[in-house]
């Protein structure tokens, strides 16, 4: 059984046909790559995943459980993680407050207890170690105290990384995590993503528009033009795909 | 800027540091009460500022008051302007107890408490729909609501067999302190403690002459019970701000669509902070009711609504320590207002009369200006000038060699919101 099963999901917005009958799935330990030109609706089908936006019809499970029956902030309990292409963290904590809250589903202080003070040392302590040791694998713990607000744009890119990862995801949804890095910095991500996965036994989704780096990473490629799925398959496949080639031909990519 | 003095968190300078600080404000929070006894007048230039312990009693409620504002505007960044009719509520409540029901004050709270947090649940409700100008709308219609709510003689409470205006007694105020005033007791051995500060040397002349009258000892009483109520409410508010529900309440003001997908739960997370805020405000009532001893539904209007928001800019938005600086900024600015008399460089007859509301709005105007995100924001940039305090894993390479970015929320572009654009 795969891990993500999409089946003939439709999204539209207004007359905007975003997403239209599309269906793929995911296994588990997998990297898979979802490309596309700009506007193709990658980013549309993750908040689809993420209950930011219903779909008008179509169904995805995951690992077995409806995902349109939870609530957003249920779906992270579920073990799916995510970055955003345009960076949402919260810039009025520091580094090491904004992993934490990434570890939100894996705590269990509430407003009585907090305020109470009862057993919540353990819990921060706890939280705290995790956080750092996920900006250690970023190579961030030394911007844990810094406030998010004003850091570079990769630095901010990597905080989402930790984020994500300190919640132990089974499935790790990046949203061009390479996008605004320069060169080397890209492949040292790429290199990063390969060990985490290895390490944390991650499934990846991977959103990206560097081909060299999708090329080399993933194990399955989904292209998708103007909402509809056109091709999907090995690295090789899909690179010399007719179909593929014409889509990517009118884009500069 | 290398002359400044670097701490490293944790460190025994950081302790003694810390202690000191600590220590100072614990001196201030409990010496200047018996140095101002009555009335402590200042001068600057021709000017003569009076500071009277009702001004200090008030201060220690508003502060609680405006630390509720504080966790609803400043953490969770939800634009509530309501906060006045929930300390109406409180203070009503507990003078009703108190002289209807000769309950004693504080013990009012095990009441207070839980109606204000429901009630302000109840009125979060509609922040799970509404935000941002149309949310600080909806609440500012509550506050001006509660004086007239607090005259109604058409609605009757169950279990009272009394109507609103007659358990409140209307437009007349409810009176308290008549039926019950709170006593200094016997054992505290004011005049002794009085005696041991004046007989200092040096500085025992700022703390008076002889013993003090009952009507002092029973302020200062007063004072001390007030003072405890706000430590408990800091203490756990602080509890609450540092944990996974703080920086939860944090990352709904900074990103509700991030913190959603983090798990955060948004709309039990708005309501309980909603809850939270209206029952410190409720406490405030309750404070102000001890304080008083008479309440009066004018005085829980519009006015003190806005009031409070003021506090909050004023002190500082996202440091608890703002609310403290929040509370006494409300009592103290108009009182100062009023005194000013003579500025240098101002034509001595533009400030004739009554042009303390003037005097005020100008004031708050320069602040905002001078010190954006608050006075407790403008010490700290100005102490970080002098004294760097840094986590032990930076200290190793001395200094940081760039000062965390501020971040004033209210003072930032607002966020995108959620339900119309979500980021990609
Ligand atoms: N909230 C929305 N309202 C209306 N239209 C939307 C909305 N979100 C996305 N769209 C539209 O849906 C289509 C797909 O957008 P999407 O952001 O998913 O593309 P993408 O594949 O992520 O592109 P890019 O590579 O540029 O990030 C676009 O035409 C976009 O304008
Ligand atoms: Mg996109």
């Amino acid at each position: 059984m795969p891990l993500l099963d999409v089946a003939e999901v439709s999204v539209q917005f207004g007359g905007i046909r975003a997403l239209t009958d599309f269906s793929f799935t995911v296994d588990e330990g997998q990297i898979c790559a979802l490309i596309g030109p700009n506007g193709a609706g990658k980013t549309t089908f993750f908040n689809v995943v993420s209950r930011i936006y219903d779909p008008t019809s179509g169904a995805i499970t995951f690992d077995g459980e409806n995902l349109l029956d939870h609530a957003p902030h249920e779906i992270s309990r579920l073990g799916l993680y995510r970055t955003f292409q345009n960076l949402a963290l919260w810039p009025g904590m520091t580094v090491l407050q904004n992993v934490m809250v990434g570890g939100h589903s894996r705590s269990k202080q509430n407003f009585l207890t907090a305020t109470l003070r009862i057993g919540t040392g353990r819990e921060e302590k706890r939280l705290t170690e995790e956080a750092m040791a996920a900006l250690e694998e970023v190579d961030l713990a030394d911007h844990a105290h810094f406030q998010a607000a004003g850091l570079p744009y990769g630095t901010l890119k990597r905080i989402e990384l930790a984020r994500a990862l300190i919640g132990e995801p089974r499935l790790l949804m990046l949203d061009e995590p390479a996008s605004g890095l320069t060169h080397s910095e890209v492949d040292e991500l790429a290199e990063l993503l390969v060990k985490l996965r290895t390490r944390h036994n991650l499934t990846m989704l991977l959103v990206e528009h560097h081909m060299a780096m999708v090329m080399k990473m993933s194990e399955k490629i989904v292209v998708l033009n103007f909402g509809q799925k056109i091709a999907e398959g090995d690295p090789d496949t899909v690179r010399n795909d007719p179909k593929v080639i014409e889509a990517y031909l009118g884009s500069s990519t | 800027m290398s002359a400044r003095w670097t701490i490293v968190q944790g460190s025994p300078q950081h302790r003694i540091y810390r202690w000191v600080g600590w220590g100072s404000f614990v001196a201030a929070v409990l010496l200047i009460p018996l140095i101002v006894a009555d009335v402590a007048v200042i001068n600057i230039g021709s000017n003569s500022y009076k500071f009277t312990m009702s001004q200090l009693t008030l201060a220690t409620s508003w502060a609680v008051a405006v630390l509720g504002v504080q966790v609803i505007v400043g953490y969770t960044g939800q634009l509530t302007l309501g906060n006045s009719f929930f300390a109406g509520v409180g203070a009503y409540l507990t003078a009703i107890l108190v002289a209807d029901y000769h309950w004693s004050y504080v013990s009012t709270l095990v009441v207070v408490l839980p109606i204000t947090f429901l009630l302000g649940m109840a009125i979060g409700l509609p922040a799970l729909r509404i935000r941002g100008l149309y949310l600080a709308l909806v609440t500012i219609s509550i506050a001006a609501l509660l004086p007239s709510f607090a005259k109604l003689d058409t609605i009757s409470i169950p279990f009272t067999g009394k109507t609103i205006s007659e358990l409140t007694n209307g437009s007349n105020g409810k009176d308290i302190k008549s039926i019950s005033k709170i006593k200094s007791p016997d054992w505290i051995p004011w005049d002794g403690i009085a005696g041991f500060f004046q007989g200092i040397p040096v500085v025992g002349k700022f703390f008076g002459e002889g013993g003090l009258s009952a009507r002092q000892e029973d302020t200062l009483y007063k004072y001390l019970i007030m003072l405890a109520i706000a430590v408990i409410a800091f203490w756990l508010v602080r509890n609450l701000l540092n944990s996974r529900v703080g920086r939860a309440l944090q990352a709904i003001r900074d990103n509700e669509t991030s913190a959603a997908v983090s798990g955060v739960d948004l709309a039990l997370y708005k309501t309980l902070a909603f809850g939270v805020s209206a029952a410190l405000a409720g406490v405030a009532g309750t404070m102000y009711a001890i304080d008083i001893g008479f309440v009066n539904s004018d005085d829980f209007g519009l006015f003190l609504a806005v009031n409070f928001v003021v506090g909050l800019v004023v002190g500082g938005v996202i440091n608890m320590w703002g609310a403290v600086v929040g509370g006494l900024a409300i009592v103290l600015i108009p009182s100062m207002a009023r005194s000013t008399q003579s500025v240098p460089l101002v034509k001595q007859s533009w400030l004739q009369g009554p042009v303390g509301p003037f005097v005020q709005g100008v004031l708050l105007i320069l602040l905002t200006f001078v010190l954006p995100g608050g006075i407790v924001y403008g010490i700290r940039r100005l102490r970080a000038r002098f004294v760097q305090v840094v986590p032990p894993e930076l200290a190793a390479k001395g200094e940081m060699e760039e000062p965390p970015e501020d971040y004033i929320p209210l003072m930032e572009e607002p966020p995108p919101e959620l339900s119309e654009s979500v980021p990609d």
